[in-house]
């Protein structure tokens, strides 16, 4: 198998001059989920957008499919590439429908053959097109709202999906939802993906790999095995840093669920 | 007002009426096509926002009689009071249009642009798919206030020789007939209220469009 996506010493520097990303280098291979963790600040974004060009490097390569996407057309490169974001942007003037088959529409293909193929991609995301394909992004949930975003990123079939925290602001139970599907479609799908999360948990169940970074840098590249078990300190301290981060959210979320009963048992 | 006073001068009124709309819907037109490709332009280098609205600023705090005044000795402009007028309303209406196409495009959600970025639309695409439809209800708002604003200063513009309903108030001003200043005034608010309800039904219907 070849490399879908290479990183060959990307740098990336702010004009100010703050170090974004310090030498980065590593390939994924085709077809296969990998998931870049790291921290606030750590450059995972950063990373993940200079793949469609959304960040041009300053120092280094990034080659897609072999070739350097410096010389290639921008235009081009992002309509083959799907990207799914926290927020997922979609457009609140577009149905449902109109969201996902937009990359097929500028691509100027018959509105027919759209319409057909967003049905059936709400479907494949778990969404029945009969109830969801008029709406308005404002009139889906959250999860919903998510669903409609991975479809619309597919519609062009790109052979490279880029996720940006995809599944931060749902809550657990959606999330968890949503990872099961996600992983079931990269099942038959066979995409290469590029998955940004500080969430440990999300990078083990759907990554082939996982890197870490730190400071805009490869800390470590490993399957997900090789990760828990990983003896190198800093992977340790991520794990580590990780499961207190998740306890402390679970108390707190505790808390506010007693302090939320205790209200509601004072009223009256 | 007798039925006498129709006879006279109804259909004087409805000249002056069709004058008025006229001077009016001439500058909007001018003023829309002027400000609200540079209102997106200003979205491109927003570093000229401030300098620019600041000009349109200047020009909408000029009292309206002095800015025709300041257009008369002007060669061309100054030969006919039409022109003038046009050019003065124009210079009223750039600023709400402008402020709120610039203020309609930067208000949009960063995460949609983002995304039509990243989906690989091209500048032109962006421009008319994502960023024009979502601000078209601010950009009406804009069109609403300049109309209005244009409507009432378009009655100054009397004062020039330029025509429009203005011209039966000073004319009843100077002759001391009440009937004739109404015979003005009442058509001129009635032409603001009309352009404001039209236009704000315009604005709603895009907003629920976007919401």
């Amino acid at each position: 198998m070849s490399a879908a996506i290479e990183f060959r010493d990307v740098r990336f520097a702010t004009v100010q001059g703050r170090v974004l990303l310090d030498g980065i280098s590593f390939a994924i291979e085709e077809g296969s989920t990998t998931a870049v963790l790291g921290r606030s600040g750590s450059g995972k974004t950063t990373l993940l957008r200079t793949v469609n060009r959304m960040i041009a490097p300053t120092g280094g390569d990034v080659l897609v499919d072999g070739r350097s996407n410096v010389s290639a057309d921008v235009i081009a490169l992002r309509r083959g590439i799907g990207y799914v974001i926290q927020e997922t942007g979609l457009f609140p003037h577009f149905t449902v429908e109109r969201n996902v088959g937009l990359v097929p529409e500028l691509l100027g293909r018959p509105r027919a053959d759209r319409a057909q193929r967003s049905r059936e991609l709400l479907q494949t995301v778990g969404l029945d097109p009969a109830k969801f394909a008029e709406r308005y992004p404002n009139q889906l949930s959250g999860g919903q709202r998510q669903r409609v975003g991975l479809a619309r990123a597919l519609a062009a079939d790109p052979k490279i999906l880029l996720m940006d925290e995809p599944f931060g602001a749902l809550d657990p139970l959606t999330r968890a939802e949503m990872q099961d599907m996600l992983r079931d479609l990269l099942d038959r799908m066979k995409k290469t993906v590029l998955l940004v999360t500080h969430d440990l948990d999300e990078a083990l169940y759907l990554a082939d790999r996982i890197v870490l970074l730190e400071e805009g840098r490869v800390v470590a590249n490993l399957g997900p095995r090789e990760f828990l078990g990983s003896i190198d300190a800093k992977v340790q301290a991520y794990i580590r840093a990780f499961h207190r981060g998740e306890k402390v959210r679970g108390e707190q979320k505790s808390e506010e669920q007693n302090g939320a009963s205790h209200a509601a048992a004072s009223q009256p | 007002m007798s039925a006498g006073f129709f006879a006279q001068y109804g259909g004087e009124i409805a000249e002056l009426t069709v004058e008025h709309l006229w001077l009016t819907g001439a500058a909007m037109l001018f003023a829309t096509s002027i400000a609200v490709p540079v209102g997106v332009a200003l979205t491109r280098s927003p570093h000229w926002a401030r300098p620019v609205m600041g000009v349109a600023n200047i020009l909408q705090t000029i009292p309206s009689l002095a800015m025709f005044g300041f257009l008369l000795p002007l060669p061309w402009l100054g030969e006919r009071a039409a022109r003038i007028a046009i050019v003065a309303l124009i210079a009223y209406a750039l600023l709400p249009i402008l402020r709120n196409t610039y203020a309609g495009i930067q208000g949009i959600d960063a995460a949609v642009i983002e995304v039509a970025n990243a989906l690989g639309l091209t500048g032109m695409q962006r421009l008319f798919k994502v960023e024009l439809p979502l601000a078209a209800s601010f950009i009406l708002a804009g069109l609403r206030t300049a109309t209005v604003t244009c409507v009432g200063i378009a009655t100054i513009a009397a004062a020039v020789g330029a025509g429009g309903l203005g011209e039966l108030i000073f004319r009843g001003v100077a002759s001391v007939d009440n009937r004739l200043v109404l015979a003005g005034a009442i058509p001129a608010a009635a032409l603001a209220l009309i352009a404001d309800s039209a236009l704000g039904l315009f604005e709603r219907w895009f907003k629920v469009r976007a919401a």
